[in-house]
């Protein structure tokens, strides 16, 4: 079972954990653990043409971040040369390499979220509650290609009407001030139909319901108990401070073998899944 | 059992003075399929309206609708949205979410009913209707036939007793408009819908429905089956509203055929056997080339495939060309193309020799082309049809061009506020202000009732003596056999068949007009109904041997 098969709470509660961990676990091994996880998964979720173009994207930033910090930031005590008379130190370099990586994964991670939990999934755990706020984004969503082409439709008639139009840049604008105001008002006559319809189809008539359904399995439960302990022991060694770093004046890492393994092991989560997957998928063809 | 009844229903609007709809009475029995059909702005739409409390426009109501044995406000709110289902001209307008998943379960989350039988019965209406590979997809990535079957469906989901169709097939080409109309006729054979239907192309509807309402000035002239009210028509000149086959029988012949099928057999009784062609002039003429594309090729983008593959056109000065093909073909493209609305990648398009790119600054469009688009109401900007105008022309032209095209009375109004054919009149004012000497028309006949697209043909036959040239891209073919002098069969992304309109039509066997399919193997040449009406006419008085 891919991460995405499972019902969305069960993602969304991963997501969670791993994102919390992420951001508030200010420590070089929880950013490589996840930068990592989180890099993994995408690049067999998508084609390595993109992967590589994310490797060389957010290395670069993470690359900016390291040696830009050093530049601000001028505590620490073991300074490898000066700039400007004032100290380059290896701890802060340091500490924006830590940046970096948090950073990096959570990006990652959010693009991994956009992955598994599709506009269905997101308004399937938040329209459930409230019907009408799933409506209005879906209806928003509904309307920008409605727009759009609209205005592609008067921009062209626009064009082609032998109105003395120039390449100067006030008719240019005035072109443009014109489509909008015709765009609004063409936009407002369509939508006076789109609430008729919905009218006429029982919109308002009682409380609405929510179309989606999710089923939650058994493996839900024991993938969510799971994380959970997880979560609650990182948080835990955490909160004991053996998954801390302190940079300033010194480093100072304190990371227990456990608690970065078990966090190491949450991240590859996804990608494990994943891998498990398509071998399962390659075995099966095989066969076939 | 009579499902709907209305008894001397008379409407009138807030503002005005004068009835939209007086002294209406009729009843539908369960199960039928009835027509709706008058000229536009007979009250068609009104009446439908009337019968959906929701939807109903403002003003003062009299007379008894009754609809499931209880008064149309009798109903519940819930009774009302569930049994009385209704679909509008737009499919654009209508869909109110972006996921064709999330439209078809709008109705059924209104009426709070839980995720499951949403589900099951969201299932069962697309597999009816044959859209279950749309399912995820986006709403606005759909074709218009698409939509306005995604539109049907989402309200049939909610299993409704009796179905409105507002002009359904208005704004789809005539294959899309074929579809819809079958998965109607399906739902009213199999599934036993009642069905009124307000259709202004009365060629695929009139021979199907158990009964026709013809609607003049919103009074009901006349109630009864197929086969009467074609009597109707014929005795009081409205062929118009006839199909093809009809009209070309009308006044010949008593039992007026409905469609081909009957049409065939009636010239089989009466013995018509292969008639010598007439011989056909030949309508290429010998004028220069007034708008000629060489090889074109274009694509939108670096990977995706060609839509245009080596493209050859040439009209000539003073012709009317008619350009079809079906959706996807690559019309629009072309129509963009010759526009300089985008670029070919290869080929040049040049008018009267002079290369198209040469214009420059929308020099071309002041000078040499005009271009209508497909939904004319998008030319007009303005508050008023006048402002607009005024854009492109002088006050004295204006009010020449408007009293030639009589949209005098019209020129202080919103443009959006205007009928179909009358914003098509309008924009055509729009685009001769300009002065064109090459006219471009992109479905130009798209939602317009018989009697309009003769006004529109007129118009086109007057601009063709005044030596304008005229290139019409359509799916209708009537319009192109009665107006055009050439027709060019786009495919494939480049012209494959190209003739005069006569022998165009008569060589083809399914992509042809009703008139070319009923005459076939009987008489050759005969393409338009006018046309033969002639033949028959010639065969009444002998002047042929039979």
């Amino acid at each position: 079972m891919r991460l995405s098969a499972f019902h969305p709470l069960t993602a969304l509660v991963y997501f969670a954990a791993v994102l919390a961990v992420t951001m508030f676990c200010f420590s070089p091994a929880v950013g490589i653990c996840s930068a990592v996880g989180a890099f993994l998964f995408c690049a067999v979720t998508q084609s390595c043409r993109q992967t590589a173009s994310d490797l060389a994207f957010y290395s670069f930033l993470t690359a900016v971040l390291t040696v830009t910090n050093p530049l601000f930031s001028h505590k620490g005590v073991t300074p490898l040369f000066f700039v400007n008379g004032k100290a380059y130190t290896k701890e802060a370099l340091f500490y924006g390499l830590t940046a970096g990586l948090s950073l990096t994964a959570v990006i990652m991670w959010c693009k991994a979220l956009g992955k598994v939990l599709t506009r269905e999934k997101l308004l399937y755990i938040f329209g459930r509650k409230t019907p009408k706020a799933a409506l209005v984004i879906t209806m928003t969503m509904g309307f920008i290609p409605k727009l759009k082409r609209l205005h592609r439709q008067l921009l062209d008639a626009l064009n082609c009407s032998g109105a003395n139009i120039s390449d100067s840049r006030f008719d240019r604008l005035k072109k443009d001030c014109t489509v909008f105001t015709a765009l609004c008002a063409g936009t407002l006559e369509r939508g006076a139909d789109t609430a008729a319809s919905m009218k006429a189809r029982g919109y308002g008539i009682q409380k609405r319901s929510f179309a989606h359904s999710f089923k939650f399995r058994a493996w839900d439960g024991i993938f969510v108990a799971t994380f959970s302990v997880i979560f609650a022991l990182v948080l835990i060694f955490s909160a004991k401070g053996e998954l801390s770093a302190a940079f300033y004046p010194v480093i100072k890492l304190e990371n227990s073998v456990f608690p970065v393994g078990m966090f190491a092991l949450l991240c590859a989560f996804p990608f494990i899944l994943e891998v498990k997957e398509s071998i399962k998928w390659k075995y099966c063809l095989a066969k076939m | 059992m009579e499902i709907l009844s209305c008894e001397n229903v008379a409407f009138k609007y807030n503002e005005s003075t004068d009835y939209a709809i007086s002294d209406c009475t009729f009843s539908v029995k369960k199960g039928e399929k009835i027509m709706l059909c008058g000229a536009s702005g007979s009250g068609k739409s009104t009446l439908l309206r009337l019968l959906k409390r929701e939807l109903s426009p403002r003003g003062e109501l009299s007379g008894n609708i009754t609809i499931m044995g209880k008064d149309r406000s009798e109903l519940s709110d819930r009774e009302s949205a569930e049994k009385i289902g209704f679909v509008m001209q737009s499919p654009d307008s209508q869909t109110v979410c972006d996921k064709v998943s999330a439209e078809l379960a709008f109705g059924l989350e209104s009426f709070g009913v839980k995720s499951g039988e949403i589900q099951s019965r969201v299932g069962e209406m697309a597999a009816f209707f044959g859209i279950e590979p749309l399912y995820d997809r986006d709403i606005s990535t759909l074709s218009g036939g698409q939509k306005q079957l995604v539109a049907l469906c989402s309200v049939m989901v909610t299993d409704p007793d009796i179905l409105l169709l507002d002009e359904p097939t208005a704004q789809l080409d005539p294959v899309a408009a074929r579809e819809l109309l079958g998965i109607l006729d399906r739902l009213n054979k199999e599934m036993g819908m009642t069905i009124i239907i307000a259709e202004h192309d009365p060629e695929e509807l009139f021979d199907s429905c158990d009964k026709i309402l013809y609607l003049s000035n919103g009074k009901t002239e006349f109630f009864g089956t197929p086969a009467l009210i074609a009597k109707y028509f014929v005795e009081n000149a409205l062929e118009g509203f006839l199909p093809e086959t009809a009209k070309a029988f009308a006044r010949l012949c008593d039992d007026l055929p409905l469609n081909v099928r009957q049409g065939r057999a009636k010239l089989e009784k009466l013995g018509v056997t292969d008639i010598p062609k007439q011989a056909v002039t030949d309508t290429e003429r010998a004028e220069p080339y007034a708008l000629q594309c060489k090889n074109l090729w274009q694509r939108y983008e670096k990977n995706s495939p060609d839509i245009l593959k080596g493209c050859d056109l040439g009209i000539r000065k003073g012709e009317c060309y008619g350009l079809l093909g079906s959706n996807g073909g690559g019309k629009s493209t072309l129509l963009r193309v010759i526009c300089g609305l985008c670029k070919p990648y290869m080929g040049a398009v040049s008018l009267f020799g002079k290369k198209q790119k040469a214009y420059k600054n929308g020099s071309l469009f002041r000078e040499m082309l005009a271009f209508l688009p497909q939904e004319p109401v998008t030319m007009f900007v303005k508050e008023s049809v006048r402002e607009d105008l005024l854009q492109s022309g002088d006050k004295v032209t204006v009010e020449n061009v408007s009293q030639r095209m009589g949209i005098e009375h019209l020129l202080d109004r919103h443009p959006w506020d205007l009928s179909g054919g009358e914003i098509q009149k309008c924009a055509f004012g729009k685009i001769l202000l300009a002065d064109p000497k090459i006219i471009v028309l992109d479905e130009c006949t798209k939602g317009m009732d018989s009697f309009a697209k003769k006004a529109l043909g007129d118009i086109l036959l007057g601009l063709k003596d005044e030596g304008r040239t005229i290139l019409l891209v359509t799916h209708d073919l009537e319009f192109a056999a009665q107006y055009c002098d050439r027709c060019g069969l786009l495919f494939d992304g480049k012209i494959v068949a190209e003739d005069n309109a006569v022998e165009f039509f008569s060589q083809n066997r399914f992509y042809t007009t009703a008139a070319a399919r009923l005459t076939r193997g009987f008489f050759s040449g005969a393409v338009t109904s006018t046309a033969v009406r002639e033949r028959l006419a010639m065969v009444k008085r002998g002047q042929y041997e039979q």
